[in-house]
């Protein structure tokens, strides 16, 4: 063990000495652009709340507060920073036997972002203990468990979201519970219902055409919430949080027709639900999947051409340009190695439902897809994480994995067309 | 839909909640420090301009670009903020470390500032690092440490939760040799080539050649005496190359070493097939144990024997690799020594396993050419 543990410290002086020596150089111009950020506002309502902080440093529910808008931001912006600045704000309440709700719901959040998904749930439980009312904290522990496979056990939440008075988030969830567990078509009917309805009460509240994007993006009067300050890097319109809820449901609507196999209609509502939301990186992944499963290529080439792309972008990426014969493609293999080794050098968690994706279907490596699509499935089993695994273990041809996941389907009531033993 | 903000916060990462950091965010500097001939310490210190924007807020026209000119006006600012977090120590006595340049680069696809120090520091010793920035508003902050001293070299990573870092206290002279000892045991041990060229050299050192013929040694004591001489001739040979290249007086590339190991195995192997060329293995043990010494050399290089380390850990790995040898002529002796006297052993065994083992080394051959 100790040669090994001697070598792998070799190989990472001599990567680290590599990396250490990536071309150093002056711009030879002042305008040389070294990086584009949002361009900045005024009034932001995050620099004036952080003024407050800055007054009142022991102020734990101003932390909090900040902290939860900084969340929102960090969803609305591609920025993840804001992640860390959120966790940074409610640091020196998080581990407090007392800490409020709100820091334990921050932290939560945090948490489930990080793929910590049982921690999440236990800071949950107590800010739920806490307040019993918290919506907020019921709606994301319904979330964590549905993507942990645990639908059955999200119900009683999401009905409690529903009991507060949140109706469109209470059906949404609901129909999502619904949706993993046997009752796809209602749970389908239940949300095209809602989505219909919602339409027309959003129209009415801010009184412009549907149709147009920029309209999610206009702040709506009134909301707590802040508005996006700015246009990202990518030149998108950051939505606001209507336009997410609305790409919340459009999303969901689109994995039931897809699970029940309607690809089209998929389609259409991933389209809308992106128009709702042009930041999702789960809507464009989704959507980037369907048209790459189509054989659009190019079209879902261009989807996934974001600055500062993700892996799990790039991976995408890389399949559609392996199917185009793009010579762009080494390239892309070379960034999806930089973020992964960066990953491992810093100690973070591995990227086990992207790394799957790559293996599978850039690399062509189905044992190691199958190795990380399991270790996957130990903590995400939404429709992606359990199409990829039932496609790893047929091509490996690896009978027990198959036989574990058929049964898991047909304990849970999960359907999918595509899936064995899935009962639709 | 009415919701209030917090649970507007949390409904919008509702689907795809698993989608985990949207843009790819590395929040990592790289902080590198030269202190490998012992006076001033070189530091470069590589951070991303994102981050440093989102402490200092450099797009100071606001125009959504931040231009090399920006940055040069921020110079002072972005030189002082980064000393302010930076704490070098050397002997248990911190360092003068002053700031010297300021350039560009790119890690992972992201656009860095290249910070570059120099540290005045009076007593010699362990290093001690710190680079703290952002660490106190931004809990996914790294700063990966490569540190050159002349110890060694050394890596790690700087969170919040351990923000600094120590030269481990180099392994007394004794310890070096005894992991020495142990790693050239090992590498013997498990490295088959070796093994098997010297149970090509052991297997025919039971007989001599009459004619075209085999005859079993007589003695016990000839016997013996017959493998001290090819083992001491190999041994010889590769203490002598093994210590060349670990000084650094000759340097041989890896490869061409490799595939001549494995060249030396098959030629072994043929030659035992034949009698009459049992008088050339004194010098194919000397020979080829000039080669092995290479391959012995890359090993120990591989371990990160170099600096003061390197007396002990060489001699270490030689006593190491000797023991193994030793423990191999053990082991087998008494077998062959019985078998001797057979001619199954002389005319079946010895040729089957001499070919068995040619074979082998021709596949490593074939293998390490076309690598």
């Amino acid at each position: 063990m100790r040669i090994v543990a001697l070598i792998a410290g070799l190989a990472l002086v001599a990567s680290v000495a590599q990396a250490g020596e990536v071309g150093r150089f002056r711009p030879a111009t002042p305008d040389y652009v070294v990086l584009e950020v949002p361009a900045s506002a005024s009034n932001d309502p995050i620099a004036l709340l952080e003024q407050r902080r800055a007054s009142e440093p022991e102020n734990e529910a101003i932390a909090a507060g900040l902290a939860e808008l900084y969340l929102a931001r960090a969803r609305t912006e591609r920025e993840p920073r804001y992640f860390a600045r959120a966790e940074a704000l409610v640091r020196p309440w998080a581990s407090l036997e007392r800490a409020r709700a709100s820091t334990l719901r921050v932290q939560a959040d945090i948490l489930q972002n990080r793929h910590d998904f049982a921690s999440a749930v236990k800071l949950l439980d107590r800010a739920i203990a806490l307040d019993p009312r918290d919506a907020g904290a019921k709606l994301m522990r319904a979330s964590v468990k549905m993507v942990g496979g645990r639908a059955a056990e999200a119900r009683g939440d999401c009905a409690g979201v529903l009991a507060s008075g949140e109706s469109t988030s209470g059906t949404i969830c609901l129909a999502q519970v619904l949706g993993a567990t046997g009752g796809l078509a209602r749970a389908d009917a239940l949300l095209k219902a809602l989505v219909a309805r919602d339409q027309l009460t959003l129209s009415a509240t801010s009184g412009a055409p549907l149709a147009a994007a920029t309209r999610f993006a206009q702040p709506v009067a009134g909301r707590a919430q802040p508005p996006a300050t700015s246009a990202s890097a990518a030149g998108a319109q950051a939505a606001t949080p209507a336009g997410q809820v609305r790409a919340w449901a459009l999303g969901l609507l689109a994995d039931f027709s897809d699970r029940a196999g309607d690809s089209r209609a998929a389609e259409t509502h991933l389209r809308a639900a992106l128009v709702a939301d042009p930041q999702n990186e789960g809507i464009r992944s989704a959507l980037s999947d369907l048209l790459l499963t189509r054989g659009a290529y190019r079209e879902a080439l261009t989807l996934v051409d974001l600055p500062a792309p993700s892996i799990g972008l790039l991976a995408r990426r890389a399949r559609a340009q392996r199917q185009l014969r793009d010579p762009a493609l080494e390239k892309t293999r070379s960034q999806i190695q930089d973020l992964v080794t960066l990953a491992s050098r810093r100690g973070d968690p591995p990227h086990l439902r992207e790394e799957a994706l790559v293996a599978f279907d850039v690399d062509q490596d189905a044992a190691h897809a199958l190795e990380l699509a399991k270790a996957n499935f130990g903590t995400q089993r939404e429709t992606i994480d359990i199409r990829l695994l039932v496609r790893a273990a047929r091509a490996c041809g690896d009978g027990t994995t198959l036989r574990s996941v058929t049964q898991w389907i047909r304990e849970t009531g999960y359907e999918d067309r595509q899936l064995p033993g899935a009962a639709t | 839909m009415r919701l209030p903000a917090a649970l507007l916060v949390i409904a919008a990462l509702m689907f795809g909640a698993a989608t985990r950091a949207e843009a790819h965010f590395t929040s990592t500097s790289y902080l590198t420090a030269d202190d490998s001939i012992g006076g001033d310490v070189r530091i470069t210190w590589d951070v991303s301009a994102a981050d440093f924007h989102w402490s200092l807020g450099l797009d100071r026209d606001g125009d959504g670009a931040i231009t090399w000119e920006e940055i040069q006006t921020r110079r002072d600012d972005i030189a002082s903020f980064a000393l302010e977090h930076l704490r070098l120590g050397r002997g248990g006595q911190a360092c003068d470390t002053h700031f010297t340049d300021l350039l560009l680069t790119t890690h992972a696809q992201e656009p860095h500032l290249s910070l570059e120090f120099r540290a005045l520091c009076e007593k010699p010793g362990a290093l001690s690092l710190s680079g703290t920035l952002f660490f106190d508003t931004n809990t996914t902050q790294r700063t990966l440490i490569s540190a050159v001293t002349p110890v060694g070299e050394f890596t790690s990573i700087l969170s919040p939760d351990s923000p600094r870092w120590t030269e481990p206290a180099a392994p007394s002279v004794l310890a070096t040799f005894a992991t020495f000892v142990g790693q050239g045991l090992w590498h013997v041990w498990i490295g088959y080539d070796h093994l098997a060229f010297l149970l090509l050299l052991l297997l025919p050192g039971v007989l001599r050649a009459v004619g075209a013929g085999w005859e079993a040694v007589p003695t016990f004591r000839e016997t013996a005496r017959d493998l001290f001489r090819i083992i001491t001739a190999f041994t010889l040979a590769h203490s002598l190359t093994l210590a060349l290249a670990a000084t650094g007086t000759v340097s041989i590339p890896v490869r061409p070493v490799e595939v001549t190991i494995a060249a030396s195995i098959v030629i072994a192997g043929l030659l035992n097939l034949f009698p009459r060329a049992a008088r050339a293995r004194l010098a194919l043990a000397f020979g080829f144990g000039l080669v092995h010494g290479f391959g012995f050399a890359n090993a120990l290089a591989e371990l990160g024997a170099r600096g003061a380390r390197l007396v002990p850990a060489l001699a270490g790995f030689n006593i190491g690799v000797e023991l193994a040898q030793l423990s191999l002529v053990l082991l087998v002796l008494p077998f062959l020594f019985r078998a001797r006297t057979s001619a199954f052993y002389a005319w079946r065994f010895m040729p089957a396993a001499s070919l068995v083992a040619a074979m082998a080394g021709a596949a490593w051959l074939v293998a390490r050419v076309n690598v």
